[in-house]
């Protein structure tokens, strides 16, 4: 009797890993996915924007963006548990306490972003044959001014993030159609100025490489420091502000009541 | 407290539920459609590409809608026999017909629809709408609406107003004729009907049945293989013509082996529709309607609403005849007719608003008519 009640614990446990793997193996492959459509999708309108042949108005470039995203996480995989940007990953990661998030979601954006730079390359080659830093208007030579407008976009997208997917909890269609619309306003404030990478960091940073636009502008530690550091700092100083708040208030992150409280507290 | 939806405040809490609902069982459906419209997002300035992928999307989404008016019955009156058998015989039949066409008229797969001066010029180039409207088929296809597929895919390519209109103008009579027809045919007929129709049906009705919604369906397609071809060019060369069958004979496949789209409810849940002698009848019918309208005019013309005047008039007809039974009553059967008309509607005003935005020209006929400019 008990051996036949451990050999079924057993083979309980040998299916929630299989099923755990499974779930992760989904999750990397949902992730790639949508790097690849976000990327590709992203430079494909600005590169239509910026075309004589197209007649686009920013506005609608910037709802395109928004709407890259939205796609981005809806087309690939149902649980809308898909990042696409390196930073909204990041703060998840803390939020949740789960580092492997790190292991299995950055390496697919990673790749992601570089598939669909390539891809963009081709059609861009074969069709608009357009610069995509030719969208940029406002260039600014100090690059801590850089690293600042950087690192205040970072702030934004993981602040808007964890009031939708957190305090909201919208974590089906109608958060990732927020999410959409939060990356629209982000891009319409940004989408102009040089150097603002912190909405699709891994494609620009492609873009960068595969056409050597840029990245050589600046001295290897300034480049550092836009890309990465600023954008990295924003995102945990959100994060441990709003854990900090919250903990003040008495609330945890984790699972948080939708009650008046919160509410008053967050201006809802 | 309980919790304050938008949705439930704008559209009602039980629409809201059934929409959350809908969304939830058609996921998978539903982002696949997502792709596709970020498919025609990308494709549509490039003309080439652009041309096939409308294609493709509107031959899906017209036979699938329209297959109710057309191999609906012969799906439901056969559901014993093998997939494939049906397929292999419509598909067949589709080929034949188009085939015939593309030899007689030079090229031309639509039998002539497309020679009216509104829509005789190949698109040299396409509006992101243009190829998205068969998306929008598929969905209200997928929601269980009867739409105009001539509607919805056709109006977006009109040159002008008066393409819309007189497409319109044609479909609405149609349906007006084929109401009538089929109340005259249930209501005077329906003694002998009845007689057909009892006891158990002599193995020569499955022959006749077979060959009459074959001719059937080769009508459909002399008027509504337009629907599919006005993405392409007016003139198909041979390889065109191999991807363009080829295409709808495996799409069709596709039809059969899933049983009819979910569309197929509609014909479903009216009376006798299984029964091969009832299938036959409404399908000679049908036919007939469709033959005189083929021969009267060359403009495009939308068979769903011929076939949903045809259905309506049936069920009324056999609400009121002695000789018929429907099980339901008159409230509850012009309910359903009410509900039939009702979505080809919404359909119509959503094609009508498709190929406002896509056409300058038909908005400055408005902007002039409205006294706006």
């Amino acid at each position: 009797m008990e051996e036949s009640s451990s050999s079924s614990v057993g083979r309980f446990a040998v299916l929630k890993g299989k099923i755990k793997t499974r779930t992760i193996v989904l999750n990397i492959l949902a992730e790639f996915i949508a790097s690849i459509l976000f990327s590709i999708l992203y430079f494909i309108f600005i590169s239509r924007y910026i075309s004589p042949n197209f007649s686009i108005d920013f506005i609608t470039l910037s709802y395109g963006v928004g709407l890259a995203y939205f796609a981005a996480v809806y087309i690939p995989f149902h649980t809308f548990r898909i990042h696409v940007i390196p930073f909204i990953t990041i703060i998840s990661a803390l939020r949740k306490k789960q580092l492997k998030f790190f292991w299995y979601k950055i390496p697919a954006q990673i790749f992601g972003g570089l598939i669909g730079v390539l891809l963009f390359n081709f059609i861009n080659q074969e069709t608009t044959q357009v610069n995509i830093y030719d969208l940029h208007k406002i260039h600014y030579a100090n690059p801590w001014m850089m690293a600042f407008v950087n690192f205040v976009t970072a702030g934004i997208l993981c602040y808007g993030f964890f009031i939708i997917r957190v305090f909201f909890r919208k974590r089906k269609v109608s958060g990732t159609i927020l999410m959409g619309l939060l990356i629209t306003v982000i891009f319409s404030l940004t989408g102009l100025m040089s150097n603002v990478s912190a909405l699709n960091p891994f494609g620009l940073m492609f873009y960068d490489i595969l056409t050597e636009k840029t990245l050589y502008l600046h001295p290897w530690y300034f480049s550092l420091l836009i890309h990465v550091v600023a954008p990295l700092f924003a995102t945990l100083l959100v994060y441990y502000r709003l854990k900090y708040s919250l903990s003040e208030n008495g609330e945890s992150d984790k699972v948080v009541p939708l009650n008046e409280k919160i509410m008053k507290n967050y201006d809802i | 407290m309980s919790k304050l939806n938008l949705g439930s405040v704008i559209l009602g809490e039980r629409r809201y539920q059934s929409l959350v609902l809908f969304g939830l069982q058609e996921r998978t459906f539903l982002r696949l459609l997502a792709l596709f419209l970020v498919l025609s997002a990308v494709l549509y300035p490039y003309p080439r590409l652009a041309m096939w992928l409308g294609f493709m999307l509107a031959g899906y989404s017209a036979i699938a809608n329209d297959s109710i008016q057309t191999i609906g019955t012969f799906i439901s009156s056969n559901s014993e026999q093998k997939w494939w058998k049906l397929w292999l015989y419509i598909g067949g039949i589709f080929v034949v017909t188009v085939f015939y066409s593309w030899i007689v008229y030079d090229g031309d797969v639509t039998y002539q629809r497309l020679s009216s001066p509104e829509f005789s010029e190949s698109p040299t180039s396409f509006h992101f709408l243009q190829i998205a409207a068969p998306i929008v088929l598929l969905l209200l296809t997928r929601l269980k609406m009867p739409v105009s597929t001539t509607f919805m895919l056709i109006s977006c390519f009109s040159a002008s107003s008066s393409g819309i209109f007189s497409v319109t103008q044609k479909s609405l009579f149609g349906y007006g004729v084929a109401f009538v027809v089929a109340m005259v045919v249930w209501y005077a007929l329906s003694g002998i009907i009845k007689r057909i129709t009892s006891g158990t049906p002599h193995p020569a009705w499955r022959i006749s049945q077979w060959l009459i919604s074959g001719w059937l369906w080769s009508m459909w397609i002399t008027h509504d293989a337009a629907n599919i071809a006005i993405f392409l060019n007016r003139k198909l060369t041979t390889i065109d013509f191999v991807i363009f069958a080829s295409f709808i004979f495996f799409g069709l496949g596709l039809l059969f082996y899933l049983r009819g789209d979910k569309i197929q409810k509609i014909i479903t849940e009216k009376s006798d529709t299984e029964d091969v002698r009832s299938a036959s009848i409404i399908d000679i019918v049908y036919l007939f309607v469709l033959f005189v309208f083929k021969e009267w005019s060359n403009i495009p013309m939308s068979t769903t609403w011929v076939f949903l005047g045809l259905i309506g008039g049936r069920e009324l007809a056999m609400q009121f005849s002695k000789n018929s039974e429907t099980n339901r009553s008159v409230t509850q059967t012009l309910k359903m007719i009410g509900r039939d008309i009702l979505f080809a509607t919404i359909g119509l005003l959503v094609s009508v608003s498709i190929a406002i935005a896509v056409n300058p020209s038909i908005q400055k006929e408005l902007a002039v008519y409205f006294g706006w400019e």
